[in-house]
């Protein structure tokens, strides 16, 4: 559902919305606390405790690879996103104003979604090898199932009485898509955005761990052989931090564009 | 005095894909609407009265027959034409300011000029003061003043209205037939009007149309002598009465046909 961006500034900052991150903060801390208390930092491969796993992210970024393995990654999963957001947007778009078309491709999209993406990996490795767009095509395969299937639910909501409407008032087709069918289908492309962006960033792991060694994922398994708990606990840690932030981003993108949107 | 928008023979049959049933909208309809003319098409369910309205606008193809506008035969909607939809058909993620300037904004109306016709469309309506809210948090009478000021702010030679007020309440769609009404003496805009409601078309036209069902034809058309400008008073007027129950009269003849045959 779109959020409800209402053009009311004074009351961003209001008393409930104060109370609210008052208690999140309170959470979070009180999280950290029990965490450090279940924590135990006397044997290696045991739970770390939070000053542990602190401790082992400022060595991993300062004296490790860590910034350099993350780009690594990155460069992979921000290529097969963006891939999938362009491809699933304009076929799910396609499925959706297009019945034909979408009836014809629907079942092939299900059967996909089925699929068990580790099932696929060796697949997608006797196709593309183990270089960089092997990882690509992986996070590609698992996020454009959901932005697609998403946008084609968005345009087929749309409501005949507008297009019909604009129509009479002598829209082209281009204004069509501009001003009724894009603004209608938006809160569900946006949907199939963020479901998407967060398989990526999975896949994104997947195929480092299970296709080829390197970024985040091999520097995960490289600690995990080393029975490096702490290691691992902060590389979780930063994969988490990048998936809040870049969920985010999509948020605050969104409220952008649909400032004024209510649903 | 011109026709401003013509119908010349008219056909349309719709075909139910599923069912493979036929329905004989339209049967070779002629219908001439001349300039300043307040036409009203009215009939049961099933006459073909929306049909028609909307071959008129181009958004319908017909069978057969032509739609000619100023004498010149059209070939789908045009700027020259507007038209106020049943549903009301607003954008609910703009505001009503955003929804009136929709057709000018199409146009690529100069942003000044869109933003004075738009003002001046709103506060004729009456809804100056909300301007700035959005369709659903206006009453439906509202949301449909909003659907009328953005077919005037195109400035069109004729407005077509899909029975506008249907889906009001009694005393809603009073007080808007008397806007109408008013809005409507100040220009005298062509304008060819679809309801089912027989006070309603006595109250706003200079002519009814009555058309039949199955297939739809125009049955009768009457010329509504009612002295101009029309006000509550009107409502109370004995000629008003007695051309209400004229066309009830009329009207129920074909809807007790209808069911006999059903």
């Amino acid at each position: 559902m779109a959020v409800v961006e209402s053009g009311r500034r004074s009351t961003r900052w209001s008393r409930e919305s104060l109370t609210v991150i008052g208690l999140r903060l309170g959470l979070l801390a009180a999280l950290l606390i029990g965490w450090q208390l279940i924590g135990n930092d006397e044997v290696r491969l045991r739970m770390p405790s939070a000053v542990r796993t602190f401790q082992s992210l400022v060595k991993l970024t300062f004296d490790g690879d860590l910034l350099p393995r993350l780009y690594q990654s990155n460069v992979a999963m921000v290529t097969g996103y963006g891939l999938a957001l362009v491809v699933g947007i304009s076929s799910g778009l396609a499925m959706g104003l297009v019945p034909l078309f979408g009836s014809i491709a629907r079942p092939y999209l299900l059967a996909l979604i089925a699929l068990p993406m580790i099932g696929i990996l060796p697949l997608i490795q006797a196709v593309f090898g183990i270089g960089v767009a092997a990882r690509v095509v992986v996070v590609f395969v698992v996020a454009f199932l959901y932005v697609a299937l998403n946008s084609e639910v968005g345009a087929r909501s749309i409501r005949p009485e507008l297009r019909e409407m604009a129509h009479s008032f002598g829209a082209s087709r281009w204004q069509m898509m501009r001003y009724i069918i894009l603004p209608q289908a938006f809160p569900s492309i946006m949907a199939g955005t963020r479901l998407g962006l967060q398989r990526a960033i999975s896949g994104m792991v997947l195929a480092e761990l299970f296709l080829s060694g390197v970024g985040i994922g091999s520097l995960l398994s490289f600690h995990r052989n080393r029975l490096d708990a702490g290691a691992v606990f902060a590389i979780a840690l930063t994969m988490v931090l990048e998936g809040v932030i870049l969920l985010g981003a999509a948020r605050w993108l969104e409220r952008r564009v649909t400032r004024g949107y209510v649903a | 005095m011109n026709p401003a928008i013509e119908a010349v023979s008219i056909s349309k049959t719709y075909h139910d894909l599923v069912s493979g049933r036929e329905t004989h909208a339209l049967d070779d309809v002629n219908l001439t609407v001349m300039h300043g003319e307040f036409v009203c098409l009215i009939g049961p369910s099933g006459c073909g009265k929306t049909t028609l309205l909307k071959i008129m606008d181009g958004l319908l193809p017909s069978d057969s027959g032509t739609v000619r506008v100023e004498g010149k035969t059209m070939v789908g909607p045009g700027p020259e034409r507007a038209m106020v939809f049943q549903s009301f058909a607003l954008m609910p993620w703009r505001t009503v300011r955003d929804n009136v300037a929709f057709g000018l904004r199409l146009r690529k109306t100069d942003k000044s000029a869109t933003r004075e016709a738009v003002q001046h469309y709103i506060d004729l309506v009456g809804l100056r003061s909300f301007a700035d809210s959005y369709p659903d948090q206006l009453s439906g009478g509202m949301q449909q003043r909003v659907g009328l000021a953005r077919a005037l702010a195109v400035n069109p030679d004729i407005l077509l209205m899909d029975e506008p007020f249907g889906s009001l309440d009694a005393q809603t769609r009073n007080l808007l037939q008397v806007d109408l009404e008013r809005i409507w003496e100040a220009d005298h805009k062509t304008c060819v009007f679809v309801t089912h409601a027989m006070d309603e078309a006595v109250f706003l036209s200079s002519r009814i149309v009555v058309m039949s069902p199955r297939p739809g034809r125009i049955h009768e058309i009457i010329n509504v002598d009612l002295p101009r400008p029309r006000n509550d008073q009107t409502r109370t007027d004995p000629r008003f009465v007695e051309l209400t129950a004229y066309i009830w009269d009329m009207l129920r003849g074909m809807i007790v046909r209808e069911e006999d045959a059903a």
